[in-house]
């Protein structure tokens, strides 16, 4: 039986005011179009508010993507380059791994590869340091959507 | 006729005869076998021998930034859902944001903005060229392209089609930077 992870997703002050900023109708100015906005006319989802450092030189590539993994079917071997997020935005996704990951209650301690295996549920967020050596597997019935976001030192 | 053809296949059979018997065994046949069959670990599902094959990969968004600061930051990533005829207020970029379009259009207004597009050729190691951000009046985004913001910058979104659109936002945020008003 793989263990449920538990994994904090509080969004950043800054989210919410973005959010609450969104939700504001917009006042007609003079000379300009005016923009009506309904308050039910914009949806936000918070996928991602983690923390990462930044290298003394400030330059860093950000690189943000979705991935779809089939039914019963394993990634091969990676290694994260920096900091990166990984969000299961459908289906229940397989995470073996060699960190120990915050914010987890407990992982099983024979997974295959790696040593340790986290069971990420929709809407769950992993945080893979720079360095971290995984793979992910979808041992379901249906596809798992991923999003991963990775913040990794520039040139 | 029929004699000569008789004589061409009594001595085409007569050659092959001659060749199997001097290999003994048919020339495609190797002599030793060169792989050895290894254990697969057990596994709860199975690995992808080819990694593309059952693995669908869409880069939304690939940018270069500059954060001006030594400590941590807040890395951010949200879905915005715009329905037609839907905009935001002009808000303020806290750090570098990135807005690229998962489906639909939405038109972006902007006093700094780059434009550029998500594709997989700069993971290869070749670069799109991406101008210096300037002024975007009501630009019209659609999904393969993203708009970098500088920090300090700031834009509204609007969809003006029929149909709903999906944004995603992706920001840098140095730790400990207030919020805009």
């Amino acid at each position: 039986m793989t263990p449920r992870a538990t994994a904090p997703r509080q969004p950043a002050l800054a989210w919410m005011i973005f959010v609450a900023l969104l939700l504001v109708p917009t006042i007609s100015v003079a000379g300009a179009s005016a923009i009506q906005t309904e308050p039910t006319g914009l949806d936000v989802t918070v996928l991602i508010d983690g923390a990462a450092d930044v290298p003394p030189s400030g330059d860093l590539t950000l690189s943000a993507g979705r991935v779809t993994l089939d039914a019963g079917r394993t990634t091969i071997p990676l290694t994260t380059a920096g900091t990166t997020f990984v969000v299961v935005e459908s289906g229940s996704a397989l995470l073996d791994t060699d960190q120990q990951l915050p914010g987890f209650s407990r992982a099983l301690e024979d997974a295959p590869r790696f040593g340790r295996m986290y069971t990420l549920p929709t809407g769950v967020r992993a945080t893979l340091e720079p360095g971290t050596r995984f793979q992910v597997s979808n041992d379901g019935t249906t596809p798992v959507v991923l999003f991963l976001l990775s913040l990794t030192p520039g040139a | 006729m029929v004699r000569t053809l008789v004589t061409g296949l009594v001595a085409v059979a007569i050659v092959a005869i001659a060749l199997f018997a001097s290999t003994g065994q048919p020339s495609t046949a190797q002599d030793e076998p060169t792989v050895e069959a290894t254990a697969i670990l057990e596994a709860t599902a199975t690995p992808t021998a080819y990694p593309f094959r059952s693995l669908t990969f869409n880069l939304l968004a690939r940018a270069d930034l500059t954060v001006d600061t030594s400590g941590p930051v807040t890395v951010s990533a949200a879905t915005v859902s715009v329905l037609p005829g839907a905009a935001t207020v002009e808000f303020t970029m806290e750090g570098p944001t990135v807005i690229t379009v998962q489906t639909g259009a939405v038109a972006i207004t902007a006093d700094q903005a780059s434009v550029g597009v998500a594709d997989i050729v700069s993971v290869i190691g070749l670069e799109v060229a991406v101008a210096s951000p300037e002024a975007a009046d009501a630009i019209v985004v659609m999904p393969g392209v993203q708009v970098y913001l500088p920090a300090g910058a700031t834009a509204s979104l609007r969809n003006d089609t029929e149909a709903a659109a999906t944004v995603v936002i992706l920001s840098v945020v140095p730790s400990g930077v207030a919020a805009a008003p």
